[in-house]
């Protein structure tokens, strides 16, 4: 698998004391990899997962696609109530995600700012979301297809607030972090070494310098210890992962705040079917929002409306039913929008080890979050059937089938205890709070664990809650912040 | 201290009840899940044996000190004969739980969740779902394969088809994969309906979801070309 990275195969004669380990190369891994490397310090990336290039994707039959998610993308909650699908691969999510892009929401970052300390100013923010939408050349979203315009219909019948998202794309190429990062950065300076856990962050003196971790060999499948010396560490592995190496490395009871506050936007789909054919040839999976109940257009956490076409074996996981009751509704895909509901939620979750130190995940919705989930069901209902669909469907486990507008009030009538409806989650957030607070916080202002100078955690898990809106901007631009704060401190960290 | 042969009648009865014991634990956390709903320490399921077996060491050797008058000795070797043989029952138990038929049960549910010959779209079985769906399982972390494999052989066990049967005002004291195809059906939609075990149900419907709709196979019925996946990676 060839590409302009500096990509390690062979750990003999491979260089292993760096000024910066990095373990993960999602969205903030890469973002930093390549500023602080464009600084003239050279920086080690260990990504867990391998490295796929455009070239293989292309080519791979869709089953082989399953090797770029974690756990073959099942992450399931302790009660398996909840999936949570994250990457597994050099670039992250971003390489799975539909590339869609939303700046962080001021009044989250206002609340940020007043409850948690967070210092960056809207400003400091805005440069810096600004910063990373001219390099991932971020663009509106433009003849995105008929079934993403059946949602913007519905959404303008009703007069509601929404709009074309925008994407990260260049001459029709997704602009993944690690296209518009991380094969950007010097490599001479940048080495990556994909297949290789962290295991153990190494702590001397108090102070972080270097990664234990697990290289595999790409050819062989043969296992080899190795140990990364650093100046500094930087811990991107994303929310839960994160956590889990903390924990694993023994944090765990600095101030008994690792893996917790985790949120994770729960998500479900209503299934919108149409008369006509509205998605064949489709190339986008997410094109239009819907913000009127959205932090973004209230102020208040609420939830975030999408169109939605995805491939038939999600589309298999919304329709609840089995065997020929499901393949009726199946037979219909080309005919099926998705109004994906996100809500907006509060930080119920969190991440624990158990004996085998592996991450556990255990998330419960709050009563506030149920409502909202309702609400946002109903309204995907709505703005479906406002498009003329001719039969709107629920994800609840209990078949709820919708022809009319008044059907919807029997979403409200079947609530939402557990075990009532599909939900899950691309979007896990928290678990390693970023504030000044050292008492509720796990890092500081520019994501530096309190008790581990030299060692940073800079993802999705450093937000103090979730942000309600797909979150990859935030990340990137909070990753952006972090390594010019690094970069500005030289002296401090590489002398 | 006790004679020889009352002695080896204590030992004897230590192995008896070892074994019983230990088998008897596999059916009862089989038991607790389908009587709470859920399954309990998600997949650590070898491990808990051990803990077990521990606490199993604790009151025998607690018992045999207090009522046989054993010596220290005599009653930590008693113990952890107990204890080995605890932890054989309930290795034997989980053989016979049938946690090793996954594939059995997972054929089973792709040839009901997806017939051949409907509509003509092709029947699960005939494109090799099955391996799909077993590769899925391989890949996920330990603790988690444990737990599905758990989870698939409650979803299987008499007990469960019985109680699920009964509600539908039928009686069936038989295997999932020995039911009739269409009260297989039947019951795979009786999971889904049933608030406590719906959960469950989602999780075979994600693993099966997959390994069926992922083939191309599949594909031409749905008007699906195939490349929605790939260009959401690279366009």
């Amino acid at each position: 698998m060839e590409g302009p990275l500096n990509v390690v195969t062979d750990l003999s004669g491979a260089k292993k004391r760096f000024d910066v380990c990095i373990v993960g190369s999602g969205a903030a891994g890469c973002v930093l990899a390549y500023k602080i490397s464009q600084a003239g310090k050279d920086v080690a990336v260990l990504e867990k997962g391998g490295y796929y290039s455009s070239e293989w994707i292309e080519k791979a039959p869709e089953e082989e696609l399953l090797a770029l998610w974690k756990s073959a993308g099942e992450q399931l909650s302790r009660s398996f109530g909840v999936n949570v699908a994250q990457a597994e691969c050099v670039g992250g999510g971003t390489i799975l995600n539909y590339g869609v892009c939303f700046d962080t929401p001021t009044p989250v970052l206002e609340y940020w700012q007043r409850v948690f300390g967070f210092s960056y100013s809207a400003n400091n923010m805005k440069e810096s979301l600004q910063s990373v939408r001219s390099q991932l050349s971020v663009e509106k979203v433009r003849n995105a297809g008929r079934a993403h315009e059946k949602i913007a219909e519905g959404v303008q019948a009703l007069r509601y607030h929404g709009d074309w998202m925008e994407r990260n794309c260049h001459n029709g190429v997704k602009q993944s972090a690690l296209i518009g990062y991380l094969e950007k950065a010097d490599p001479r300076n940048v080495m990556v070494f994909p297949g290789c856990e962290a295991n153990q962050i190494i702590v001397s003196n108090g102070k972080a310098s270097g990664v234990e971790a697990t290289f595999t060999d790409p050819d062989t499948k043969k296992k080899e210890k190795v140990s990364i010396q650093s100046k500094i560490v930087i811990v991107s592995a994303g929310a839960i992962a994160s956590s889990a190496l903390l924990l694993q490395s023994g944090l765990k009871n600095r101030n008994g705040q690792i893996g917790q506050h985790l949120s994770i936007h729960p998500a479900a789909g209503v299934i919108g079917e149409f008369d006509e054919e509205i998605n064949t040839n489709i190339h986008l999976p997410m094109a239009y929002y819907c913000d009127e109940f959205s932090v973004r257009h209230t102020g208040h956490p609420g939830f975030m409306i999408e169109s939605l076409v995805t491939p038939p074996f999600q589309l298999g996981l919304d329709v609840t039913s089995f065997g020929e009751e499901h393949l009726d509704v199946m037979e219909r895909y080309s005919h099926i929008v998705i109004a994906g509901m996100l809500v907006h939620d509060e930080p119920s979750g969190s991440v624990s080890l158990n004996w085998s130190g592996e991450p556990i995940l255990d998330y419960t919705l709050s009563s506030y979050d149920q409502k909202k989930m309702i609400l946002g069901l109903e309204e995907a209902s709505r703005i479906l059937l406002a498009a003329q669909a001719e039969k709107v469907i629920a994800p609840h486990f209990q078949p709820l089938a919708m022809t009319k507008f008044d059907d919807i009030k029997h979403i409200r009538e079947r609530g939402m205890a557990s075990g009532t409806l599909v939900a899950a989650t691309p979007h896990p957030q928290g678990g390693n709070r970023m504030g000044q607070n050292r008492a509720y916080c796990v890092v500081n202002e520019h994501c530096e664990i309190f008790d581990v100078p030299r060692l940073f955690v800079c993802d999705a898990s450093v937000f103090p809650t979730s942000v309600g809106v797909n979150p990859q901007m935030t990340v990137m631009g909070i990753a952006n912040l972090t390594s010019d704060y690094i970069n500005d401190n030289s002296s401090k960290y590489f002398a | 201290m006790p004679d020889p042969l009352s002695l080896t009648l204590i030992e004897l009865s230590l192995v008896t009840i070892g074994l019983v014991a230990g088998f008897l634990s596999v059916k009862i956390n089989l038991v607790l899940i389908v009587l709470f709903g859920r399954l309990f320490s998600s997949g650590t399921a070898s491990r808990r044996y051990f803990v077990v077996a521990f606490f199993g060491f604790l009151s025998s050797f607690a018992s045999l000190g207090y009522y046989a008058a054993l010596d220290t000795t005599t009653s930590i070797l008693s113990s952890l004969l107990f204890s080995i043989f605890l932890l054989l029952g309930a290795l034997i138990g989980q053989r016979t739980a049938r946690l090793g038929e996954f594939r059995n049960i997972i054929t089973a549910v792709l040839d009901t969740s997806f017939p051949s010959g409907y509509h003509d779209f092709p029947g699960a079985v005939t494109i090799s779902s099955v391996a799909t769906s077993e590769t899925l399982v391989h890949r996920m972390p330990h603790s988690l394969s444990t737990g599905l494999q758990l989870l698939f052989a409650t979803f299987d066990s008499r007990t469960m088809v019985l109680l699920l049967s009964l509600r539908n005002g039928k009686l069936r004291w038989k295997r999932f994969v020995e039911l009739s195809s269409r009260d297989r059906t039947e019951y795979l939609n009786s999971w889904r309906h049933d608030r406590q075990f719906s959960i469950g149900a989602h999780v075979i419907r994600i693993l099966t979801s997959y390994a069926y709709y992922v083939k191309p196979q599949t594909w031409p019925f749905l008007d699906y070309n195939g490349n929605l996946l790939r260009w959401s990676y690279l366009d």
